[in-house]
């Protein structure tokens, strides 16, 4: 099976990113792989609610909203999702008693959504000059029925697939952060996505960092 | 020894200690130090509640526990208890699918499973762990909807299944899957007509028919670890579950868990990363609880 766009198997999309685009927020970053588009505002270190303030460590707050649709419990699992794996990220015991606040709005959404939104909290986290661990990047793989995996799957791509993955890894290379398999798949096949992921995170951190400069 | 030259009394002993009950003295510890409490735990390769790191809980089924609803059971993995009820309705089918049924699913845990849980709208917490289930019964469906199909574009079955946590001692996810595979299993719906003349769906006259069972296309057992301190404990208890740093679910299908047959779901979520080969290994345990729950004939 071919791709309609043209895309090789293991091709990623072309990747777009900006730093700072919006100018209240402590720190912002939009990134696209091509046509999905995230946007992420980081607020803080700023006060903290008395009811949520933790003595040890900042309290991070995460909220995803969709461009089109009411929100459902699809994006409550996503802000649960993110935030896990934020918190593991970012330095959160260099601010206790504070309240770290991440936003991210979809601004469009074809495929590959959760890990545009990650790279996107990466940028915009740099942006604010919070304290990372290590940055990180995220991947998404679909398996077709065929048993083709594609690369940074489009919405169409999705769609037809017989699982999704998402996979998030740092620049440290410890290991894969979060995984997020769905569909019935098997463990070969997981593997070789797992390796896969684990190449194309190196290149999306790569691509950050001369985005960076 | 020279008569009147007795030894001088020893000194009073200091007053010992109360004895304290060792129970009450751990209960205070656990409450105190939760960490160091489990710490010391792993350390000698058990669990708090004396099961090997690599142990799942007892699972319990209780088919057909609500007698008023199409279909229930009631699932126990250990203290944490879920129950599953199936009521079924008559509706259209969508537009794009005019030849199937509906599975609605909805996971609620109320406050009186656990003191983390308020009343008033779901936490955040609580919805993602609803939507997490719910995406699994969508990606890897437990039966053919097809078969819900009454008319093609007219009438169909919508199972409504209503997942109530009566317990949470952690880990509501596995118990919730298995409650919910053992209620469709269990679900008898009268079997029914469409009329084209009125367009009523009216339950067969004939006596001679017996209502009708689902096939089950699939029997997915939910497994689930938590990273604690470099540890991998499997099905983690509350307590455990609290001190999680990184936690692993794996959906593997009973009826198909040799090392060959395809996953249907891994999640991994939190904090500390984690390479292949551990991922690997929960994949391997899942397949051997799936195989030993199979085997046990708990879904059957």
């Amino acid at each position: 099976m071919t791709r309609t766009s043209g895309r090789s198997n293991g091709t990623m999309r072309p990747l777009r990113s900006a730093k700072g685009v919006l100018n209240r927020a402590d720190g912002s970053g939009r990134f696209a792989h091509d046509k999905t588009t995230v946007l992420c505002g980081v607020y803080g270190p700023v006060e903290v609610k008395l009811r949520d303030e933790q003595l040890d460590k900042a309290t991070l707050e995460v909220i995803f909203k969709q461009n089109i649709g009411l929100t459902s419990t699809r994006e409550k699992f996503l802000e649960s999702f993110l935030k896990e794996t934020l918190e593991a990220l970012i330095m959160t015991n260099l601010h206790p008693r504070t309240l770290i606040q991440i936003t991210f709005q979809t601004l469009q959404n074809d495929g590959s959504l959760l890990s545009a939104a990650f790279n996107a909290a990466c940028m915009a986290l740099m942006n604010a000059g919070i304290p990372l661990h290590s940055t990180f990047a995220s991947v998404s793989l679909c398996i077709l029925p065929n048993g083709d995996i594609f690369l940074d799957p489009t919405a169409d791509e999705e769609e037809q697939a017989e699982s999704r993955h998402v996979f998030v890894f740092d620049s440290r290379r410890e290991g894969a952060y979060c995984v997020h398999s769905d569909g019935p798949f098997l463990q070969e096949k997981f593997d070789k996505c797992y390796d896969y992921a684990a190449l194309s995170a190196k290149v999306i951190l790569d691509y950050m960092k001369a985005a960076r400069e | 020894m020279a008569p009147g030259n007795t030894p001088a009394p020893a000194p009073a002993p200091a007053p010992a200690p109360q004895p304290t009950d060792p129970a009450a003295a751990a209960a205070a510890i656990k409450k105190l130090h939760p960490r160091a409490y489990l710490a010391r735990f792993l350390a000698a390769g058990v669990r708090p509640d004396a099961r090997q790191p690599s142990h799942f809980r007892t699972l319990r089924i209780t088919p057909s526990a609500v007698s008023t609803a199409h279909g229930s059971a009631l699932a126990h993995l250990g203290q944490t208890t879920v129950l599953c009820a199936i009521k079924a309705e008559v509706a259209v089918p969508a537009l794009d699918k005019p030849d199937r049924g509906f599975l609605v699913v909805n996971l609620d845990l109320p406050p009186l499973c656990s003191g983390k849980h308020r009343p008033g709208p779901p936490a955040a917490e609580a919805q993602a762990l609803a939507h997490q289930f719910a995406g699994y019964v969508e990606s890897a469906p437990i039966v053919d909807l097809a078969k819900l199909c009454i008319a093609e574009r007219s009438a169909c079955w919508v199972l409504y299944a209503d997942l109530l946590c009566l317990n949470d001692d952690g880990n509501v996810l596995d118990a919730a899957v298995a409650a919910l595979v053992a209620a469709l299993r269990s679900v008898r719906l009268p079997r029914a007509e469409y009329d084209d003349d009125d367009g009523a769906v009216r339950a067969s006259t004939d006596a001679t028919n017996r209502p009708i069972t689902l096939p089950i296309l699939r029997t997915p057992v939910a497994c689930s670890f938590a990273v604690v301190d470099n540890h991998l404990l499997a099905d983690p208890t509350a307590d455990e579950a609290a001190l999680a740093s990184a936690s692993v679910t794996v959906l593997v299908d009973a009826d198909r868990s040799a090392d060959s047959d395809p996953l249907l779901a891994v999640t991994k979520r939190g904090g500390t990363p984690l390479s292949k080969p551990q991922l690997a290994q929960c994949i391997a345990l899942a397949r051997n609880r799936a195989r030993a729950v199979s085997s046990a004939g708990l879904l059957a």
